[in-house]
């Protein structure tokens, strides 16, 4: 049972084939950094023949893998790479570390933080599914954990028919109509009552988006340029965990109608939710002559045939036909 | 069975720069991977344990952080994910205690995240990231002494895209 360049350690039997494991596990240090999966499967099979292996089947049931042990092992085992001799720094953290760190941040310094340099960009959210979570890009849990739980979201906004450039009747533009849109706090109370979820502060202070700043232009319609980039808010998801159905319907005076439902398997994103409000709200802008009639608008929408239509050019493709003008 | 003269409860370590550490086991448990290890040991070894990646002063400040919280109740076997909290409190004498110079809180960390102590590591990233909020990217470029490797247009990309989440 025993291996031949551990005579040094001769003296106690238990203790010395913790240190051969020891040696075994430098060795295969000397040739790779990190250990292939291979490597390990050699080095449970060798030991396996021996006594240590009793220790490894200790924690195999501790633990959820035996590899886990083995890198443990690994690491105990080994110095650091790390030169002694240089000062260390906040980037020679592994990566595991500089996450968890960033983990304990909320969304908007996660985003502030990806402009440090491009390690922390790339690290952001990298592979880690909780900070992809935090991002609001993915759920860190199969969907599946969370199919018994209501997915369904009503988004309720008014067209509200009072035109902001009354000195100007003819100014029309889509600020002018984004102005008018609200997510109703009817809505807001529902996000209270369904506290399992948490909403992107995009759907939260949803008014705040959409109404423009003091130039009269929407926010978010500005800044929607290429999303190459994936950490992007178009690339959001609504909520977390995901909806997999978002309904948007609009009020007008007490009656509330369903314009679209928007579907995703994987979630709805807020892309789809603002491409499809700012169609419809083109729309708007486009089939209205003059802001006096948009309230007979209003009553023709109505009738809208978008149940269920979710990409917006098919919703333009269904409205023109059905408006009588 | 081993001839175990001196104290049971007492357990020799050894860190990197060979210096020799006595502790009392209750307090080196706080490790997770010395406990295992003493466990599957069986108490059967009388030769000190080698830390080869921790040095006597970083070793002495982490076994001065788990002699304070040695009565400290378990960590529940809950995954991360389940005790990851928002909150960067901090209890107050972890917030004394973490009141070293930058070097040393990266070194109690490694040294945490290599002896798994789990909720050592979690006070020293949650003073790293109390260190992060609220600080602009320069300021945090100037805080952690890192190089920027971005060309403006590319930073530039990057904060107009996210934007919204500004000013908050």
């Amino acid at each position: 049972m025993s291996t031949t360049e551990n005579a040094v350690h001769a003296g106690n039997p238990r203790f010395s084939n913790f240190t051969r494991f020891a040696a075994l596990l430098k060795d295969s240090m000397s040739t790779k950094r990190a250990p292939t999966s291979t490597q390990l499967r050699r080095l449970s099979t060798q030991f396996e023949v021996e006594d240590l292996s009793q220790a490894n089947n200790v924690a195999y049931n501790r633990r959820s893998s035996s590899t886990r042990y083995t890198e443990k092992m690994l690491q105990m085992f080994t110095h650091s790479s790390r030169p002694t001799n240089t000062t260390l720094t906040i980037n020679d953290l592994p990566v595991e570390i500089l996450q968890n760190i960033f983990l304990a941040l909320d969304l908007s310094t996660l985003l502030r933080i990806r402009r440090v340099c491009k390690l922390w960009k790339n690290l952001v959210p990298g592979e880690s599914p909780l900070l992809a979570e935090e991002l609001f890009l993915k759920p860190s849990y199969n969907l599946y954990a969370y199919s018994f739980t209501m997915a369904t979201f009503d988004f309720d906004f008014e067209i509200n028919v009072r035109s902001p450039h009354e000195h100007d009747p003819y100014l029309r533009s889509q600020a002018t109509f984004i102005d008018g849109l609200s997510l109703t706090r009817r809505c807001l109370g529902l996000i209270r009552m369904s506290s399992e979820f948490i909403f992107h502060p995009i759907i939260i202070d949803f008014n705040q988006y959409v109404q423009g700043d003091e130039h009269g232009k929407s926010k978010l319609a500005l800044q929607d340029h290429s999303t190459a980039e994936e950490v992007h808010w178009r690339n959001m998801l609504v909520s977390m965990p995901p909806m997999t159905e978002l309904r948007i319907s609009r009020t007008v005076g007490r009656k509330s109608k369903t314009m679209c439902t928007l579907k995703a398997k994987d979630g709805v994103k807020l892309g789809e939710v603002f491409d499809t409000l700012s169609n419809r709200l083109d729309i708007v802008a486009n089939a209205v002559p003059q802001p006096k009639n948009w309230q007979t608008f209003a009553r023709e929408f109505q009738v809208s045939p978008l149940r269920d239509k979710r990409l917006p050019t098919e919703i333009l493709q269904n409205i023109f036909p059905c408006l009588d003008m | 069975m081993a001839e175990a003269s001196s104290d049971k409860n007492m357990i020799d370590l050894t860190t990197s720069d060979n210096a020799p550490i006595k502790v009392e086991r209750k307090v080196v448990e706080r490790s997770i991977l010395i406990k295992n290890l003493l466990e599957d040991l069986a108490g059967e070894t009388t030769e000190a344990i080698p830390i080869p990646n921790v040095n006597e002063a970083v070793m002495k400040k982490v076994l001065e952080w788990c002699d304070h919280h040695k009565d400290d109740p378990p960590a529940t076997q809950d995954d991360d994910s389940d005790s990851r909290k928002k909150s960067t409190d901090i209890d107050e004498w972890d917030q004394k205690f973490m009141q070293v110079d930058q070097e040393m809180l990266f070194e109690i960390i490694l040294a945490a995240n290599y002896l798994d102590i789990k909720a050592l590591l979690d006070v020293g990233c949650k003073t790293v990231a109390n260190m992060i909020k609220g600080k602009s990217p320069d300021e945090i470029r100037k805080t952690f002494n890192i190089q920027n490797d971005f060309t403006p247009e590319e930073e530039e990309q990057i904060r107009r895209e996210n934007e919204w989440a500004e000013d908050r």
